[in-house]
């Protein structure tokens, strides 16, 4: 009897933890607050992966990412994204590589100096997920795409403010952006990873 | 590849349009270019999106000045000032929202490159004389491998492409000399094409000022009085390329 009473104390308190704390990754953290927020470009982070000779997968960044997001928890159609990267801000951990995607080749920075996103619809999937179809430029090519946005968290940390964070990741074919140079070597397919941490106005 | 496409389409043609006007000629060029261009990036859209992609549309400009009467003297220059002109707006116009110029910038780039590029575009003397497509010629041929080293393939594809149709062009007079139709034809067509390419080269893939002006002064010697007059028209032909090939080995040094 003496050891049945703190194995049975023991069995409660880990039901009580299981309860409490729920499993990671079945969870999704509770609707951020409305509003309107800025992109923090620190703090985010857009990568793309393409394939090189089919031999393996490059991948590369953009620094400068920049624009807005407007979150309706009970009204998901009414939020809104717009985001807007440098092209000249592309960074493949080499100069002249660089150079090279920037110029008339490749993204054409000069002359399209920016890749942007804009949401035209929004709503929510049914594992949660934000759905937004918008229009995505490249090389001043706009097409309308859909992705899938993630909702990683949010929340006052420290002095950072209160931030929200999406992710996303999809795959555009850049000879539909004009971008044809050299598919012999590197895919047709690009891989956008666009991470976005965001400060509440 | 692209430049035997060009060279091949350009030296055929003019050798069966050759007995027809100049602008059968710069069509002829426009057409060797035009086959390169459609190899080496694929046929381009119009209106172009991508301003690197008008050049082949400015060859209407190129048969029009070679279309152009003889006897009309006095609209020439002005023929001449609106090709230059088109090209700035194909060229230049398209980085007005890039570079936020207010008006008197905007005004003083479009302005500054279209007087520029119509003081290099050869009159009709010039344009007439045997060695005007082969110095055009060589400086496209510089104009490509100062684009190459400014990390821009297509634009060094570009130039190295009317490079080879107006070789074509020059060794069609080489094997005839004396034609003047010829060589008004090919300098008509590879005048504004050319002058696309050293600004596209110069704003676009970064081409700094050094070998910009280098390769314009290559480009300008067309104004020198011919070299070699004596020694025959193949002798003037190929002493006209190699002076205008001469700002080109310190235009590759500083690209």
């Amino acid at each position: 009897m003496t050891r049945t009473i703190p194995f049975a104390l023991s069995a409660l308190a880990l039901s009580a933890l299981l309860v409490a704390v729920p499993a990671r990754g079945s969870s999704r953290p509770a609707a951020e607050e409305d509003g309107t927020y800025s992109i923090d470009a620190v703090h985010s982070s857009v990568i793309f992966r393409v394939s090189h000779l089919g031999i393996s997968n490059f991948y590369g960044r953009f620094g400068d990412v920049a624009g807005t997001l407007v979150v309706d928890g009970a009204d998901p159609a009414q939020s809104a994204v717009k985001v807007e990267i440098r092209a000249d801000s592309i960074d493949t951990n080499n100069a002249d590589r660089d150079k090279h995607v920037t110029s008339p080749d490749f993204l054409n920075a000069k002359q399209f100096p920016t890749l942007s996103f804009e949401s035209t619809a929004v709503k929510r999937n049914a594992k949660g997920d934000l759905e937004l179809t918008g229009q995505f430029t490249m090389h001043g090519v706009t097409k309308t795409i859909t992705v899938e946005a993630v909702h990683v968290g949010h929340g006052t940390r420290g002095n950072f403010g209160y931030r929200t964070g999406y992710e996303t990741t999809f795959t555009v074919k850049r000879s539909d952006y004009g971008l044809g140079y050299a598919l012999d070597m590197l895919g047709d397919e690009v891989a956008i990873i666009v991470s976005l941490e965001a400060t509440k106005d | 590849m692209p430049a035997a496409i060009a060279l091949a389409g350009a030296g055929f043609s003019l050798l069966l349009l050759e007995r027809w006007r100049p602008a059968a000629v710069a069509a002829a060029v426009a057409l060797g270019f035009g086959l390169a261009q459609a190899w080496i990036a694929g046929f381009p859209g119009f209106p172009p999106a991508d301003a690197t992609d008008s050049v082949l549309w400015l060859a209407p400009l190129g048969i029009l000045g070679a279309a152009w009467p003889a006897e009309a003297r006095r609209s020439a220059p002005l023929v001449r000032a609106a090709i230059a002109a088109v090209v700035v707006w194909a060229t230049l116009w398209p980085l007005a929202g890039t570079y936020r110029w207010d008006a008197a910038a905007g005004a003083l780039w479009c302005g500054g490159t279209a007087g520029a590029l119509f003081l290099l575009g050869p009159d009709r003397r010039r344009a007439e004389e045997g060695g005007a497509p082969a110095a055009l010629a060589v400086v496209a041929a510089w104009t490509g491998v100062c684009s190459l080293l400014a990390h821009s393939a297509k634009l060094a594809r570009l130039s190295l492409a009317l490079a080879a149709a107006l070789g074509g062009a020059t060794l069609v007079l080489l094997a005839l000399p004396g034609l003047r139709g010829p060589a008004r034809g090919a300098t008509s067509a590879g005048a504004p094409a050319l002058g696309a390419l050293l600004v596209l080269a110069h704003h676009y893939a970064e081409l700094a000022w050094t070998p910009t002006l280098l390769l314009a002064a290559g480009w300008a010697s067309l104004w020198l009085p011919s070299p070699l007059p004596s020694r025959g028209p193949r002798a003037a032909i190929l002493a006209r390329a190699g002076l205008a090939a001469l700002p080109g080995a310190p235009a590759v040094a500083a690209a």
